[in-house]
Parts: structure tokens; sequence; C-alpha cells
């Protein structure tokens, strides 16, 4: 909690005191007042995300303030579907300065999450976590994505990723900036799944 | 009219290395590729020393004997405006100044860039420190994950500027502040040397992975290098 409000208070325009608990309250000038739950989690279960909103009705925003924290879901679609925005410190941040703190949810995975679903061959998705989905594509191909965020993915993060979350058919590097390692490719190839940046994803969303 | 031979690949070759990218004339020197044309296209023109006919500029110069108007001996690289001022006023741009530039346009260049020795360690840091501001600044906008237009969205028209300036900017400026430090080791102490190879292994990490597209070998900027000479 002190490290989270320690971050708060690094922001320009933005101010955060402790309520009580896990919550916080965010004053941003000109836009409307946050309270958000500050939780130490490393996966934030349904079950947990409820908790929080039976303790703290007011809540608007549920951060999970570790790097590692995962986000299943059926967290992630309760939260959406109680007007409850979710995701790092980054993110509260970010919805807070915007006003947007019930709507946003985790931007580290935002941008990749909208270009999926408005993709013109995905019939349907299913998100199974943060970062894994399950993409049924109109030509009836099944496949099973997840992404990465590391700027350069080593075949460490490869592996981690197949480890944690189980096969997956498209390992996903969403960092705009960085690209994988030669390792990592081959880590993929051996475990039996591609390592693509978002261009190579598209030809191979094009021809399956 | 006879019709007049292409020059060959290789005089056009040495002649583009010799300039290292940079017009010829030394108090121009400005880049032959210019980054605001994406720093892959050139606006080098090849000119003539002794032109081929017998009323261009400088045709009185013509030595006496068997004489190759096309060769890299009588060429010099320019931009477009020092063409045109040589040719227009062949009389201020004689046969020896032409090639005294082509001579000394690497020395020129290096004069330039600030390549050179220093008496002392607060003039070489000076010397470094404008370089690594201009680095710090892009760095501090693009830059993976810290920089302050940094998204994770995989179509980020910011990461194509990074790779761009990388690649234009970032990196040149690498090889200008490594040349400078180097000419000036004598003047670093023990522990900057170690901290210098370290800078040196960083760079060629960064080159790898932009110009030649292998990710993951980069060390991380070594944080020593921003007291180096103080």
């Amino acid at each position: 909690m002190k490290r989270a409000l320690a971050y708060l208070a690094e922001q320009p325009r933005l101010s955060a005191q402790h309520v009580g608990g896990e919550l916080i309250r965010i004053e941003v000038e000109d836009q409307p007042e946050v309270l958000a739950v500050i939780s130490a989690a490393n996966e934030m279960d349904a079950a947990t995300a409820a908790s929080y909103r039976e303790k703290h009705p007011g809540m608007d925003f549920l951060c999970g303030y570790r790097k590692t924290c995962v986000w299943p879901g059926d967290t992630i679609e309760y939260l959406q579907n109680v007007g409850i925005g979710w995701g790092s410190a980054g993110t509260l941040t970010s919805a807070a300065l915007d006003g947007e703190a019930n709507t946003a949810s985790h931007k580290t995975y935002f941008f990749s999450d909208r270009l999926l679903r408005q993709y013109g061959r995905v019939q349907e998705l299913t998100r199974e976590y943060d970062r894994i989905y399950r993409i049924a594509l109109r030509t009836g191909a099944v496949l099973r994505i997840g992404m990465i965020a590391d700027y350069e993915p080593n075949a460490d993060a490869v592996r981690s990723l197949w480890d944690e979350f189980g096969p997956v058919d498209i390992v996903w590097n969403i960092n705009p900036n960085g690209s994988p390692s030669p390792e990592a490719i081959d880590a993929g190839s051996e475990l039996g799944c591609e390592v693509l940046k978002w261009e190579e994803l598209k030809e191979r969303l094009r021809t399956a | 009219m006879a019709e007049r031979k292409a020059i060959p690949m290789e005089t056009r070759l040495r002649l583009f290395s010799g300039a290292s990218g940079h017009c010829q004339k030394p108090d121009c020197l400005e880049p032959l590729f210019p980054i605001e044309m994406g720093g892959d296209k050139h606006i080098a023109e090849m000119a003539h020393v002794i032109p081929h006919g017998q009323a261009g500029p400088r045709h009185e110069d013509r030595p006496d004997g068997n004489f190759d108007p096309d060769a890299f001996e009588n060429l010099i690289l320019l931009c477009p405006t020092c063409h045109t001022k040589i040719d227009k006023d062949p009389d201020s741009f004689p046969r020896n100044i032409l090639l005294d530039w082509k001579e000394n346009h690497l020395a020129n260049l290096a004069a330039k860039q600030g390549i050179r020795t220093y008496d002392d360690r607060a003039e070489v840091r000076a010397a470094v420190a404008g370089i690594m501001a201009e680095n710090k600044a892009i760095w501090s906008k693009f830059a993976p994950e810290h920089g302050s237009d940094f998204e994770y969205d995989p179509e980020s028209e910011a990461a194509k500027g990074w790779s761009q300036r990388m690649r234009s900017v970032i990196l040149p400026n690498h090889y200008r502040a490594q040349a400078i430090i180097k000419a000036n080791l004598g003047l670093a102490t023990e522990g900057e040397r170690r901290t210098f190879a370290e800078y040196q292994e960083h760079v060629r990490g960064l080159s790898e992975r932009h110009v030649c597209g292998v990710s993951g070998r980069a060390i991380r900027f070594p944080e020593a290098m921003e007291g180096l000479f103080s």
C-alpha cells in the first residue's frame, strides 16, 4: 500500500489518500474522484474481486499492484459488467487522469484485445486470462493465443508462459518496440507454437 | 557526339565510402543521406574536378597525357548546392583546392564532430554531453516501456518513430561519442575505462538489434556513463 501511494504521489495533477484497509481515494483536478482498491494478489480471481466490491460498494477501480498479477477472464468479465475498471497501477493513474476509472482496462493488453476483437476474420473470442485468448476464425480454425509484453522476450519468457497457462498455438509479442530473440522463436518451435509480432500474426490469421 | 560512359560501380562505391555520407566541401560537410528523406535516399552528386568537355569549368587545368575524367582521382562527392557553387565559379575553386578538400575530408569530418584530443577532462565532458543529452531526450519520449509516448499498441506510430530515430540519430550519436571518448582515453580513470568498455558493448548490442535485426543481445546503458569525465 505504501509503495502504491508513493507511486501515485509521483504523478502530476493527482493526489491520493489512504481511506482504510486496501481502499484509497484519488483526486484529480477537473475529474471525478476515484475510489480504488489496491490489491497485492498474484492472481485476481472472481471471488476476490466480488468480495472487494462487497466490502467497498463505491469502488471504481480494482488495481492489481504487483507486476506479476494475473487476471482470469471471468474476473475481467465480472468487473466490466458491474462498471469497475481493472488493471495495473499505471492503468489506474491514466484512468484517473482521463476520468475513465470505471471503464478502463489493463493498459498493457488494451490495444491487443481491441485488435483481436475487431479483426474481421475472428468470429468468436474467449478471453481465458488477461493475456490468453481462444479465438475461432470464420474458416473454422480455432487458435489459442498467449501474449507477452516484454521488449525482447527470450526463451524463458516463452517457456514460462507455457508453464503457467498451458499450451498455446501462438505466442504474440505485443510490445511494439521490440521483437523476440532467436532463442525465444526456437523455444516456441520446440514447444510447438509460433512466436509472432502483429504483422506476422495478421498474416497467420489470414491464412489459417 | 560520342555517348558518355557511366561512371563504373567500383568508382562510385569508393567515392561514396571515402565521403562517409557527407559533402566533401570542408565548410559544408552536410549529410548526403538526409534524415528528412528517411536516411536511405541520397542527394549526392559526383562532380568532375576536370570536365569531359573543352569548355567546362577548370578545363584549362587538364593535365598532359592520357587523362580519364571518370577516374576516382578526378571525382569529388558533393551536395547539389556545393556542386553548383564550384561549377559556377571555377576561378575560386581550382583543381588543387578541390583535391585538397577530398584529401582532408575525413579529418575535416572528425574535427566538425568534435573528434579530437582535448587538454582537460572538462572539455571532453562538454564535447560528449550535448550528444548524450540528445539521445536521452529521444529515449525519454520513445523508449520501450519507459518513454512518455510508449503504449503497448502493436500498431504504434511512436514505435516506428523510435526505430527510425534509433538508426538515424541515436546510433550515429553513439558512434560519435565513442570516437571522442576513445581519442581522449588518456584522460580517463581506470574505472571510467571499464565503464567505456561496457558502453561500447551496449552500443554493439543496439547495432545488432536495430541494424542487423537480432534481438536480445544488448546490455543496459551503464549508469556510470552519466558521470564520465566529471
